[in-house]
């Protein structure tokens, strides 16, 4: 790639990609971090998430500030303004996979007083392989490599089929209390549960997105969160099977 | 907008004495589109611009080949008037060039002299709807009788375009109309070449690849003389695909 004849330009550029892999390296960590917590039950590692969490939301406000001051300030264009829209949508996606993340290191106490290795070595595979996809992004990013970058999306599909078959041994577990059906439609709805819950997670981006919009700036206090969500879907869910 | 060709350039090499400064240049415009011509200084798109009202015949030693046709008819035949051709295919320059006369007189001057108007009345008329088209009616319609130069460098410059616009043409070519305006009057110039694109087709060269892409539908990119690139506008300006018109835009150097 030639160099800007404005140098400045080009280490402006340099320093919004390097904010996204950093980001990006954080994020795989986190994941790292989260994993331990499902296959380890280590307290440490879950605290260290909700940390890196944090980190991971204060980067991507960083890159969006640094985006819109090169639009202002650059007009860039073509292979630029690629860069720039792209820097804002990695570090969306990026923070989203955070927030996965800290979600399944908050379930780390519930899953642990449960004793399903064969699941545990699914998820494993599920993660080692998203894991190393999540790698392979950030070093095509890093690298400008577009043909590695098709290989991640060609690869999604095995992720997909090692979901169905976690699923369907979970369906097997939970079947002789219930009858077949019954445990399908459970398990929908609690799939359903937790779509409703990401909506509303991103309705509240989207809310987000407005208000900087209209102000200049992200809110910077703490969303506010359900009772019981903190202890997790499974345990609210649990609580009010009770109270039925 | 329509997918009409308006003018159709085919091999077109232009000389300056031994210097060639366009080297086959196969393009079509499109009828009451708006197309930009960029590229850095020297690259030929000042040139090329000139080659379709002829101007390029005042200048000593230059010799055109090839054939610009506009409507199918080629304007280098040698029956063609060029000073007939200047009429219909006007031009806006980049610095305002208003005569020392009056703000009326700047833009009946070419209806009078190509004998558009038969009366008073009639050459009011088409004075008063080319300061409407140019949008600057409201501004002077109490100063007609006013020197053109006492007005601003955005008036001056819309009143050269009603200038171009008061002798009906089909076409106006734009030399880097705005590089001498403020942002603002840059702003009233670009809407005003908005209306006037849905009757006039424009050509337009500029400097500031804003203005390309804020005016044009389509964008041609020259490079030592040579045509690099022509397509839609924002294709250009997002991806396009020779690596010289990507280095021109985005600002670097090989």
């Amino acid at each position: 790639m030639n160099e800007h004849i404005v140098s400045s330009y080009d280490e402006d550029i340099k320093d919004l990609q390097e904010q996204v892999v950093a980001m990006g390296g954080l994020v795989e960590k986190i994941w790292m971090d989260a994993m331990d917590c499902v296959k380890n039950a280590n307290d440490k590692a879950a605290l260290q998430v909700i940390e890196s969490d944090k980190k991971i939301d204060s980067m991507e406000l960083k890159i969006y500030d640094k985006s819109m001051r090169l639009l202002a300030l650059r007009s860039p264009l073509a292979s630029d303004l690629r860069i720039v829209v792209s820097a804002m949508r990695m570090a969306s996606s990026l923070e989203r996979l955070g927030d996965h993340a800290k979600n399944i290191a908050r379930r780390e106490k519930l899953i642990s007083t449960g004793d399903h290795p064969e699941i545990i070595s699914l998820l494993t595979r599920m993660y080692d392989l998203s894991h190393s996809a999540l790698q392979q992004a950030i070093n095509a990013y890093r690298n400008s490599n577009p043909g590695s970058a098709e290989e991640i999306r060609a690869n999604d599909a095995r992720v997909d089929e090692l979901f169905d078959s976690t699923v369907a041994i979970v369906l097997n577990l939970m079947a002789p209390k219930n009858p077949p059906l019954e445990t399908e439609a459970l398990a929908s709805l609690l799939f359903i549960a937790k779509s409703l819950e990401r909506m509303g997670d991103m309705t509240t981006n989207i809310a987000e997105i407005i208000i900087f919009q209209e102000t200049g700036s992200f809110p910077t206090d703490e969303r506010p969160r359900g009772k019981d969500h903190q202890g997790g879907l499974m345990e609210s869910l649990a609580e009010k099977e009770k109270d039925i | 907008m329509s997918d009409k060709i308006k003018i159709q350039v085919e091999d077109v090499n232009v000389f300056y004495g031994d210097i060639q400064a366009l080297f086959d240049v196969t393009l079509d415009i499109k009828s009451k589109e708006i197309t930009s011509l960029i590229g850095p200084s020297g690259c030929g798109k000042s040139t090329f611009l000139r080659c379709m009202n002829r101007m390029n015949d005042v200048i000593d030693g230059c010799r055109v080949e090839g054939k610009i046709t506009i409507d199918g008819e080629n304007i280098y035949d040698a029956d063609k008037d060029p000073v007939l051709l200047r009429a219909r295919v006007g031009m806006v320059f980049q610095k305002p060039n208003p005569f020392p006369k009056t703000i009326f007189e700047n833009v009946a001057y070419g209806p009078k002299i190509h004998g558009l108007a038969s009366n008073t009345s009639e050459l009011r008329e088409i004075v008063e709807n080319s300061l409407e088209q140019a949008g600057l009616m409201d501004e002077v319609k109490d100063r007609l009788n006013d020197s053109a130069t006492d007005l601003s460098g955005g008036q001056q410059q819309r009143i050269c375009i009603a200038r171009a616009i008061a002798v009906n043409p089909e076409i106006i070519l734009m030399d880097e109309p705005c590089s001498a305006l403020d942002p603002i009057a840059t702003a009233r110039v670009e809407e005003l070449m908005g209306n006037l694109s849905n009757n006039y087709t424009i050509v337009i060269v500029t400097h500031s690849m804003q203005q390309a892409a804020r005016v044009s539908t389509n964008t041609a990119f020259f490079h030592l003389g040579h045509l690099v690139e022509f397509n839609a506008t924002k294709q250009i300006f997002t991806n396009p695909s020779d690596k010289r018109t990507e280095d021109y835009i985005t600002g670097k150097v090989g």
